[in-house]
């Protein structure tokens, strides 16, 4: 077992104890990471800030109940990924409630969120604006993978579809993306909720 | 390696590059210190009244229901 691994085991014992610096520690080294994931997928900031408080708020309440060979990173991904499908679905039935009293309302893009600015270099810059106009199934994936780093098993984990399932959505997700960079950006497609 | 490969490898390497992103100080502390409110209403001790309070009733129903069986048997004359 790596040291890593070690000191990851040990400050999930301390959470399941209720141990506010445990919680400190935890909240310092994944709250950017959780942050930008949710940032990327919203796109938009209120939302993301809402969801990670929300994340955060979650993940202390079911603490004492961890398993203690929970693997941290996944665990909050997968947290903050529920949190995220369930806003959406919540702003599907508003919009088809809405769209049942004004008609068709069309919904305008989103404005370029901090992060595409933020981007270092061109291509970079150019990846982030292909990356956002893919569905968010697609996007997720390759916020998971691609930005985060997570293995696609733990990916899988973290979307609760097989290993199998996953690198095929990760593999059309590529594709997507490379498409959307020859596009030069791409049009934005409709948000599917998975079931 | 085709083209199209390096291509890719250089578009996920582009992603791993991501520059980090984080909320605003003040936001980051008002979080903080709602997770630290709810941590430690978590450790606060409730096991009196989870506890205590079934530990009295099932004492107070033992007692009521030796009091019933000692009065049936005196009414019996055992």
């Amino acid at each position: 077992m790596d040291v890593e691994r070690e000191s990851e085991l040990a400050l999930i014992a301390r959470l399941r104890r209720g141990d506010a610096t445990a919680f400190d520690e935890v909240y310092a080294a994944y709250r950017p990471r959780l942050f930008g994931f949710l940032l990327r997928l919203t796109r938009r900031r209120e939302v993301a800030e809402d969801l990670l408080e929300e994340t955060w708020l979650r993940a202390v309440s079911h603490a004492g109940r961890l398993s203690p060979d929970t693997r941290l990173g996944p665990w909050l991904f997968t947290v903050a990924r529920n949190l995220f499908w369930s806003h959406c679905r919540s702003r599907q039935v508003e919009a088809a409630g809405a769209a049942q009293l004004i008609g068709l309302w069309p919904t305008p893009a989103p404005p370029p969120s901090p992060f595409e600015e933020a981007a270092s270099g061109e291509l970079e810059a150019r990846v982030f604006r292909a990356l956002a106009t893919l569905p968010p199934l697609h996007r997720e994936v390759l916020l998971l993978v691609g930005v985060e780093g997570l293995t696609p098993a733990e990916a899988a984990g973290v979307c609760q579809v097989s290993p199998e399932a996953l690198r095929k959505r990760l593999s059309r997700a590529r594709a997507l993306l490379s498409a959307a960079l020859d596009a030069g950006g791409g049009t934005r497609h409709r948000t599917e909720v998975p079931r | 390696m085709n083209d199209e490969d390096r291509r890719t490898d250089a578009v996920m390497d582009a992603l791993g590059r991501a520059p980090r992103l984080d909320l605003d100080a003040p936001r980051v502390e008002q979080i903080r210190a709602r997770c630290q409110a709810s941590l430690a209403a978590r450790g606060r001790p409730r096991w009196r009244a989870g506890r205590l309070e079934p530990a009295l009733v099932t004492g107070l129903c033992a007692i009521y229901l030796a009091e019933v069986v000692r009065r049936a048997l005196q009414l019996l004359g055992l």
